[in-house]
């Protein structure tokens, strides 16, 4: 049966599945037994939108004529499918739960890792198409895992095709994007299809290696192209050897000018915002050490978070001086570093000591010494590098809860004073590109 | 190079340290490529002829951070002309949390003016499960305004206490008010409790919610028929 569009229907329809048939207390079983505990509103939400879809008898790949779901609430033996499908759904959430929601989160950031590692494709010059078509299917063929709940089934229409962990994700998106232009209907699931176990790594690996290296090679051939590296002169005219670099050129070729054509906006987009970060680094560092020294715990772990073992030494090493420099630096905070921090602070963004933090320093410079001496003190006497979070948790003698908070508290304060900041600020204290 | 060595170049040219002409140009153009493919299937998204899809699509981009010229102009024409209602305000709703124009609707002036003067109130939504230990949780109704939001209910002897984290940053510091609708519909929200100890740097706040006489069953439809949390005195 076929009940998507009107949210009486699926109402019903879940009333119905809870009331009748128990449905979290079915969607439990099965996630104790798949070792997904704790998932039961997730397989609950995919269960409905599975009984909600419409199940046609098809022709499979092998000429049997059969339905594929079977979720039929009036059916003799619904209680066995529902319990069939619940098995299967936790089972899929199990193995593809972690690259489900990385194509997400990554995609949020412009990312596209774990989705590079699902692509089946050995074309180089239409990899991007392929790789486009395979993000849109996951990205609108269903919401985030955090969002998948009864409320959110009882609300919120799905997709035609919708992906509900009924098979897994790889063959989905595969299957989906094979029949682009049906896309929106549901594969025919077949239910020979894999059952639960195995491990997700290994199933990564086994479908996706030829894709992921197809992607880099791409790349690797448009970035040593002649026009990528005039596109990108003014990024890397510090960079060594750029001249001899364009030397050893070889001759473009027609696949690759077109891949350039393609990605060629977002290039220059790349490597300005890269430019403009760079640029901000030093402002983020000043509002770390002049802003923040009205919360010395939370100056604590911004600083050490800039020091992680998983940034390369030198980098880690530059910021450091550059702190140092800025607190000898009379010409920090520079007079646009306190108006934007004022103006978040107007708008209670961000605590207002910080912005009176920053305009004690420029309206009274004789007092500056006084002032920073702790921060100047606390600056030499903090680790020069830490190895982790729990290590600069043990350095605080606190819990690694608490410093956890604290690195998003300063994420998000930065990011509020100025997205560049907030931007520098996850790029080296975690790790994000 | 692999991902590890693209992050490596790129950390070192922002943080102003010499780089690798080949190992730059190859870091940037795989961010480009992936920042390409990104783009790509948001536009085929906001195309598509299924009205989910395109409502999911623009609800993406809403949570994005920033927004790419052509879909801010696919979003612009989407909320001013999609057939559908949602598609239409999810669109109108992506554009607005980007600080860009809306078709049909006058300029906001200073820029997240519009969104600045609501930034005391966060409407949330309420998700019920009836389950003993948890019987209702709350998130933000529209994810951008709380996406690490989360509130949990807590019955326990002596009191009811609501268990909220990851509230926006504008909250740090102060004291809430929960507000609540006793009956179904449409009518205004009253307040029903407030939190006695400032919300934490992280976002945290306990709010006990006196019952006066009413079950835990009576506060969780409460919140269940609408439920916000404002900044006193703004």
């Amino acid at each position: 049966m076929a009940v998507g569009q009107k949210p009486l229907e699926r109402d019903s329809l879940v009333s119905r599945l809870v009331d009748e048939f128990g449905l979290l207390r079915v969607a439990a079983d099965a996630c104790t037994r798949a070792g997904v505990p704790g998932r039961e509103q997730q397989v609950a939400y995919c269960l409905v939108v599975l009984a909600g879809k419409d199940d046609p008898a098809r022709r499979s790949s092998t000429g049997v004529v059969k339905r594929t779901y079977l979720l039929d609430p009036d059916a003799r033996d619904f209680a066995d499918q529902l319990a069939y499908w619940a098995g299967t759904i936790a089972g899929n959430l199990r193995r593809w739960a972690p690259a489900y929601e990385a194509i997400h989160a990554e995609a949020d950031r412009y990312e596209i890792r774990t989705l590079r590692r699902l692509i089946r494709t050995d074309r180089g010059d239409d990899v991007v198409d392929r790789l486009a078509d395979e993000l849109a299917v996951v990205l609108t063929g269903g919401p985030r895992l955090g969002e998948m709940s009864l409320d959110q089934a009882r609300e919120a229409e799905p997709a035609p095709g919708e992906y509900a962990f009924q098979r897994p994700l790889s063959r989905w998106v595969a299957t989906a994007v094979g029949r682009k232009l049906e896309w929106y209907a549901d594969p025919l699931d077949d239910r020979a299809d894999e059952l639960p176990g195995g491990d997700v790594r290994d199933d990564l690996e086994e479908v996706g290696e030829l894709g992921d290296e197809v992607a880099r090679a791409l790349v690797a051939r448009v970035s040593a192209l002649g026009e990528t590296r005039g596109l990108l002169a003014a990024a890397i005219e510090r960079a060594d050897e750029f001249e001899v670099g364009l030397a050893r050129q070889r001759p473009t070729r027609d696949e690759d000018a077109a891949a350039l054509a393609r990605v060629r906006a977002d290039l220059v987009h790349v490597a300005d915002e890269l430019r403009r970060e760079q640029r901000a680094l030093t402002g983020m560092l000043a509002y770390v050490v002049l802003a923040m020294r009205s919360a010395p715990q939370l100056q604590r772990v911004t600083v050490l978070s800039l020091r992680v073992a998983t940034i390369e030494r030198a980098v880690i090493d530059a910021m450091a001086a550059a702190m140092r420099a800025i607190i000898d630096d009379e010409l920090q905070p520079t007079p646009a570093l306190v108006e934007k921090t004022r103006k978040v602070a107007d708008r209670r963004l961000i605590r207002e000591s910080r912005a009176t933090a920053l305009e004690e320093l420029r309206a009274a410079p004789d007092r500056r010494g006084a002032a920073l001496a702790p921060v100047a003190r606390q600056l030499v006497d903090l680790p020069a590098i830490v190895a982790d979070i729990s290590s600069i948790a043990g350095f605080e003698q606190t819990k690694v809860g608490i410093v956890t908070t604290d690195r998003s508290a300063a994420a998000k304060e930065l990011t509020a004073v100025d997205t560049l900041f907030g931007r520098a600020f996850r790029r080296y204290a975690m790790g994000m590109t | 190079m692999s991902a590890d060595d693209n992050r490596r170049a790129i950390g070192r040219f922002v943080a102003g340290l010499p780089v690798e002409a080949d190992a730059l140009a190859t870091a940037i153009t795989a961010k480009a490529v992936d920042r390409t493919v990104v783009i790509e299937a948001l536009l085929k998204g906001l195309a598509s002829p299924e009205r989910v899809v395109r409502r999911r699509a623009a609800q993406r981009v809403a949570r994005m951070p920033d927004v790419a010229p052509r879909v801010a102009a696919r979003l612009a024409l989407l909320a001013g002309t999609d057939d559908d209602d949602r598609s239409r305000e999810a669109s109108a709703a992506a554009l607005r949390v980007h600080d860009l124009p809306v078709p049909g609707e006058a300029p906001t002036g200073e820029l997240g003016s519009a969104r600045a003067s609501l930034a005391g109130v966060l409407r949330l939504k309420a998700l019920v499960t009836r389950a003993p230990d948890a019987p209702i949780t709350l998130v933000a109704r529209y994810r951008e305004d709380g996406p690490d939001l989360l509130g949990q209910l807590k019955d326990e002897e002596s009191e009811v206490r609501l268990e909220l984290s990851g509230l926006p940053q504008a909250f740090a510091g102060t004291r809430p008010v929960l507000r609540t609708r006793r009956e179904a519909g449409s009518g205004p929200l009253a307040q029903i409790a407030w939190a006695e100890t400032p919300v934490s740097t992280g976002g945290d706040v306990t709010i006990s919610v006196p019952l006066e006489g009413a079950s835990v069953d009576d506060l969780v439809d409460w919140l269940a028929n609408g439920v916000d949390l404002v900044i006193p005195d703004v």
